[in-house]
């Protein structure tokens, strides 16, 4: 055997030991209940509840936000995100949270928001005649 | 139902431009056909090469016409054409057009089409003997793309399939809404225009590099492709090397621009975040340096030859995985900028697909007859060395592909869960938890290596290594490197922080391959500029390392709460962002920080932040203004977009950007809120009385006749009116001025009115000021008295006396203009208890008397000064008798305004900044530098 066959199949070797590692990292979606269950941070989709309260006021914290989220099995939890709100919060469809419970709310560290498409379901502008 | 006759539409360019779309593809296909005839090299080659050309010069101009279209009908508004309405409206600057036309799906594919008819048009001037085989792929790849714009629907039964999408749709046909029964639509109807976060520069140039890097990966395959079509295997390796050093260098830039459009205009607060479009589009990237190197040993020694095929047809391959990951909406939940679902999903597998298996097929035909040197490579040769360096370079995109497909992966597991009739959605997966530290910690140790090899390998040679003539100076140029490095890592954690081992290995490695290079620039090839590109590029890259662990890792918030830096709050608790109050200096690390203001035209509002660095005796040694920036919508309901502002030094950044307002400036129905909210109460003022509210004393200063009115654009007709008030707060023992203003325009009342945010006040001023101070004399008898100066007389009881006569009038409604000529009676007034003192104004403007009447409004009285006789030196003065109330008007005054001057801010320093940029530059130049030396040599070899 060539040595540079020998070095393929280590690295080969190497790459399946360093994926399924990195798989390891992969996440799956979890809820609030399996949340409060597990020490590290999760990942927990959902849609913002929006009939609830959203608060931000900057002039007592601008690094506080809290809402209500409901997540794929149903179940509604007060989110809390120290960082400022991003835009349009409330027009998003789902939302993606990276963090974990704290007693009865989670607390976010991270926060994808998932708009409504730019092209879908808008309705047409009608030129305001002045 | 009735055919509608629309009024209006301009139907001619939409049908030509889809005829050019149509045309295109079948040239395409024509000139496909004929370069594949023609590359049989047997008697009618000739003939099939002069139509195949033909055919792709015809392709070239439909690709043209298409793109003039759409220019023209985005220039003229055609908003019928829906690609129009979407991308453009009345109000967008011409300079933002061609971001308008690259922001959809159709323009970016046509953007890509132009490029590759480019290089067509080149490859058929300089490809020699490679044309047939080389431009029949390009077709080939050229037909795939024109499909996309086909907007052809076939139905097979009740099912339809959509083949491409035509950018010439009509706005109606594509949706379906009542405004469309009207035939007089497009009078109606306005554009969305190009989205405000896409409205700066670098969506002008960002794009076109990008997609020329992009486009410019098709080369090499193309000529891998016609390696093996024309079993020439290795003749290839040399013309393809100045293609492939090209494409690496506008990608490598393409690539960097986006970084630099994330961090400069956009506000991620970052140049990368191994957000799965920036992975796709480094991938290929990465493949692409990997393919060169390959190639590089295979010309010098004849091995690799099977890895150069392999990773330059992979390249490309990537670019389409990429274009079907962006552009196939798959990347919905891991993305923050996807393009938008364009209904061709399946159209773009079968692409990738069709060139994965042509490529296959063609490379297990000839996996056999690519032969690599029988003889074994020597351990410590370059060959040796470099192939592993691909090796990594391959192992870094595997990862970060793997981890990018996810959502691929779970869709793979429907599809087979599909089959199979199970639910495999529990093997759904997601991006990990900490995306950015997953990836970092496996591609840290990537960049270990090539900064290894990129130093190391330099000093070895092709083929063999002499040890005993070579060893002495290979020893000493690695020792060198090492303790340079070694050093220089001491001295950067000086200036920066590194937090863990790992990092102070990887600065090393950035050195090593920083200190390797120099060495070997001058003692290994002396000096010679000429054949120097691989310098350029590998110290680029170290440049890059050591700036990536400078800005990276020791990216800073200053705009802390400033309780984490007293130790009160730990740092992970503490806040990103900062609120600034207007005028209220806040201290941020070394800077006193001050929002000083802010103005508007247009969308756009700009702040004006002022950063002063103080000395310790607190003297201000640095001071420097920046003006991050927000956009509103169109309609202005909401906040569109905040744009940073940065201040560059050389050896570090500091980042700002709004990341917050108060509510109502957000939003203009948490506008209306707040206003809804106010506790308005009504008061009569004077302009001599003060009115008392619970926390506020509010008293006239003066009349304003040009109020100053934001957005307010005033006619020649309007009547505008501003007062300026005193309004002194009780609890802060201060007194602020506002300057609530009206304006009268038809009948038609404006209402301005004003703040003052320290004392939570709003005030609105009433129209009946206007009737009060504007000359209204309903009712009202004067009489005429005659005074020479001393005079007295008595009115009803009062005291009028005639002081003297002042030419330096002050009258709060007079207003001088050129060539009057002013003066007023000073009179005092006086009853029982009070003297007030009125001076009623006469003028002389364009030759016209005029006069301007004063009041005592406690008293009722109203004076007019309307004549003058010089010679008696007396005056004229009429007065008469209203009820008081007549000398009042109403503010309105609520009390309960929470304050809306302040921002929310966020501010980052970034050390070591400018070393990314100068690295990544240099890296992209060295590219460039090699492909035109590599091009001249190849000349000088063909002459």
């Amino acid at each position: 055997m060539k040595k540079i066959h020998i070095l393929g199949l280590v690295l080969i070797a190497g790459a399946i030991v360093v994926l399924i590692t990195a798989a390891k990292d992969l996440s799956t979606y979890s809820t609030f209940a399996s949340a409060a269950t597990t020490d590290g941070a999760v990942k927990i989709v959902g849609t913002l509840c929006k009939d609830k309260e959203i608060f931000y006021d900057p002039r007592k914290d601008p690094n506080y936000l809290s809402f209500y989220v409901k997540d794929n099995k149903g179940a509604i939890k007060k989110v809390i995100l120290k960082n400022s709100k991003p835009r349009d919060f409330e027009q998003s469809e789902q939302i993606v949270m990276t963090g974990s419970m704290k007693g009865d709310e989670f607390q976010a560290s991270d926060m994808l928001l998932k708009c409504p498409s730019k092209y879908k379901n808008e309705e047409i502008y009608v030129k305001s005649r002045t | 139902m009735q055919e509608i006759q629309y009024v209006g539409e301009y139907l001619i360019p939409g049908r030509m431009g889809h005829l050019f779309v149509i045309l295109g593809f079948i040239s395409a296909i024509l000139a496909a056909y004929s370069f594949f005839q023609a590359s049989k090299e047997d008697s009618n080659s000739a003939s099939w090469k002069k139509i195949a050309r033909y055919s792709f010069v015809i392709h070239g101009i439909c690709i043209f016409s298409i793109i003039i279209t759409i220019f023209y009908l985005m220039t003229t508004h055609h908003y019928e054409y829906q690609y129009v309405w979407a991308h453009v409206n009345d109000e967008l600057p011409k300079k933002y057009i061609l971001s308008a036309f690259w922001e959809g799906q159709e323009g970016s594919f046509l953007l890509w089409m132009f490029w590759h008819v480019i290089l067509g048009f080149i490859l058929i001037k300089t490809s020699g003997k490679w044309e047939n085989a080389v431009m029949g792929i390009l077709s080939l790849v050229q037909l795939f793309i024109v499909s996309m714009l086909l907007g052809l629907y076939f139905y097979f039964g009740t099912k339809g399939f959509k083949l491409g999408s035509n950018p010439f749709e009509l706005l109606r046909e594509t949706m379906d809404a009542p405004i469309f029964k009207n035939p007089n639509y497009i009078k109606l109807i306005k554009g969305k225009g190009l989205n405000p976060l896409l409205q700066n520069y670098w969506m002008t140039i960002h794009p076109p590099t990008l997609f020329l890097g992009f486009a410019s990966t098709v080369v090499p395959f193309c000529f891998a492709m016609a390696g093996m079509i024309r079993k020439e295997y290795t003749a290839w390796f040399k013309p393809v090397l100045p293609w492939a050093l090209f494409s690496a260098a506008i990608l490598g830039l393409g690539v960097l621009m986006g970084g630099a459009w994330a961090y400069e205009a956009l506000s991620f607060g970052g140049y990368w975040a191994w957000d799965p479009v920036e992975n796709m589009s480094l991938v290929p990237w990465l493949i692409m340096i990997a393919a060169i190197h390959s190639n590089l040993v295979t010309n010098a020694t004849g091995y690799s030859a099977k890895a150069s095929f392999i990773l330059y047809l992979l390249s490309f391959i990537l670019v389409l995985y990429s274009t079907f990951l962006t552009r196939s909406g798959i990347l919905g939940d891991t993305s923050v900028h996807a393009f938008t679902e364009m209904g061709l999903e399946w159209q773009l597998v079968i692409f990738i697909s069709f060139f994965i298996i042509l490529s296959l097929y063609y490379f297990i035909k000839s996996n056999k007859n690519i032969i690599a040197p029988a003889k074994e490579e020597k351990i410590e040769s370059k060959e040796f060395w470099i192939f592993v360096g691909t090796l990594v370079l391959v192992f870094s995109s595997v990862l970060i592909t793997f981890t990018t497909s996810i959502p691929v992966f779970n869709k793979l597991f429907d599809a087979v869960g599909s089959i199979i009739h199970q639910d495999f959605t529990k093997w759904h997966r997601t991006a990990p938890t900490d995306a950015v530290a997953h990836y970092n910690k496996y591609q840290l140790w990537i960049a270990v290596f090539i900064g290894i090899l990129a130093g190391g390998s330099q000093f070895l040679r092709y083929n063999e290594f002499n040890w005993k003539s070579h060893g002495k100076k290979f020893i000493i140029s690695i020792s060198l490197a090492l303790l340079a490095s070694a050093v220089f890592t001491f001295l950067t954690t000086l200036w920066i922080k590194l937090f863990s081992w790992q990092y102070y290995i990887l600065l090393v490695a950035g050195y090593f391959a920083l200190f390797s290079n120099i060495i070997y620039f001058f003692n290994f090839i002396k000096r010679n500029l000429r054949i120097a590109g691989s310098v350029f590029s590998h110290i680029g890259f170290g440049l890059l390392i050591i700036g990536v662990i400078a800005s990276g890792l020791n990216k800073r918030h200053i705009s802390e709460n400033k309780f984490a830096m007293d130790g009160i709050l730990n740092e992970k608790d503490a806040g990103k962002n900062v609120v600034l109050i207007k005028n209220l200096p806040m201290f941020m690390n070394d800077y006193k920080v001050t929002y000083k203001g802010d103005s508007s035209y247009n969308h756009t509002r700009e702040f004006f932040i002022n950063y002063a660095r103080l000395n310790k005796e607190g003297k201000t040694v640095e001071s420097f203004d920046i003006k991050p920036y927000i956009l509103y919508t169109q309609d202005f309901s909401k906040l569109a977009s905040t744009n940073p502002s940065t201040k560059r030094y050389l050896q570090k950044d500091i980042f700002s950007v709004v990341s917050n307002l108060p509510k109502e400036e957000v939003e203009q129905e948490a506008s209306k809120a707040k206003e809804d909210s106010l506790k308005y109460k009504l008061f009569q003022l004077s302009m001599i009385d003060s009115i008392v509210t619970d926390k506020n004393i509010i008293k006239v200063v003066k009349v304003i006749k040009n109020p100053n009115l934001k957005h307010f654009k005033l006619e020649k007709t309007d009547i505008p009116l501003g007062l300026e008030l005193s309004v002194y707060n009780k609890k802060l023992d201060t007194t602020f001025t506002t300057s609530p203003s009206i304006v009268l325009r038809d009948n038609t009342v404006y209402e301005f009115p004003d703040v003052v945010n320290e004392c939570g006040i709003k005030i609105k001023l009433k129209e009946d000021i206007m009737g009060t101070l504007f000359l209204d004399e309903k009712g009202m008898q004067f009489e005429k008295f005659s005074f020479k100066r001393g005079d007295s007389i008595n009115y009803h009881g009062i005291n009028v006396k005639f002081i003297d006569f002042n030419k330096n009038v002050k009258h709060p409604l007079y207003f001088p203009e050129k060539g009057d000529i002013a003066v007023s009676a000073l009179l005092t007034v006086s009853d029982n208890k009070n003297t007030y003192h009125v001076e009623p104004v006469y003028l002389i403007r364009d030759n016209a008397p005029f006069n301007i009447k004063d009041a005592v409004h406690e008293l009722g009285l109203h004076f007019k000064f309307s004549a003058i006789d010089p010679e008696k030196e007396t005056v004229s003065l009429e007065i008469a008798k209203s009820s008081a109330k007549d000398g009042k008007f109403g503010i309105e005054v609520a009390d309960n305004y929470e304050r809306s001057d302040f921002i929310v801010l966020e501010a980052i320093v970034f050390p070591g900044i400018n070393l990314v940029w100068g690295g990544g530059l240099l890296m992209m130049f060295g590219l460039a530098f090699s492909s035109i030396r590599r091009y001249r040599d190849n000349k000088k070899f063909a002459a």
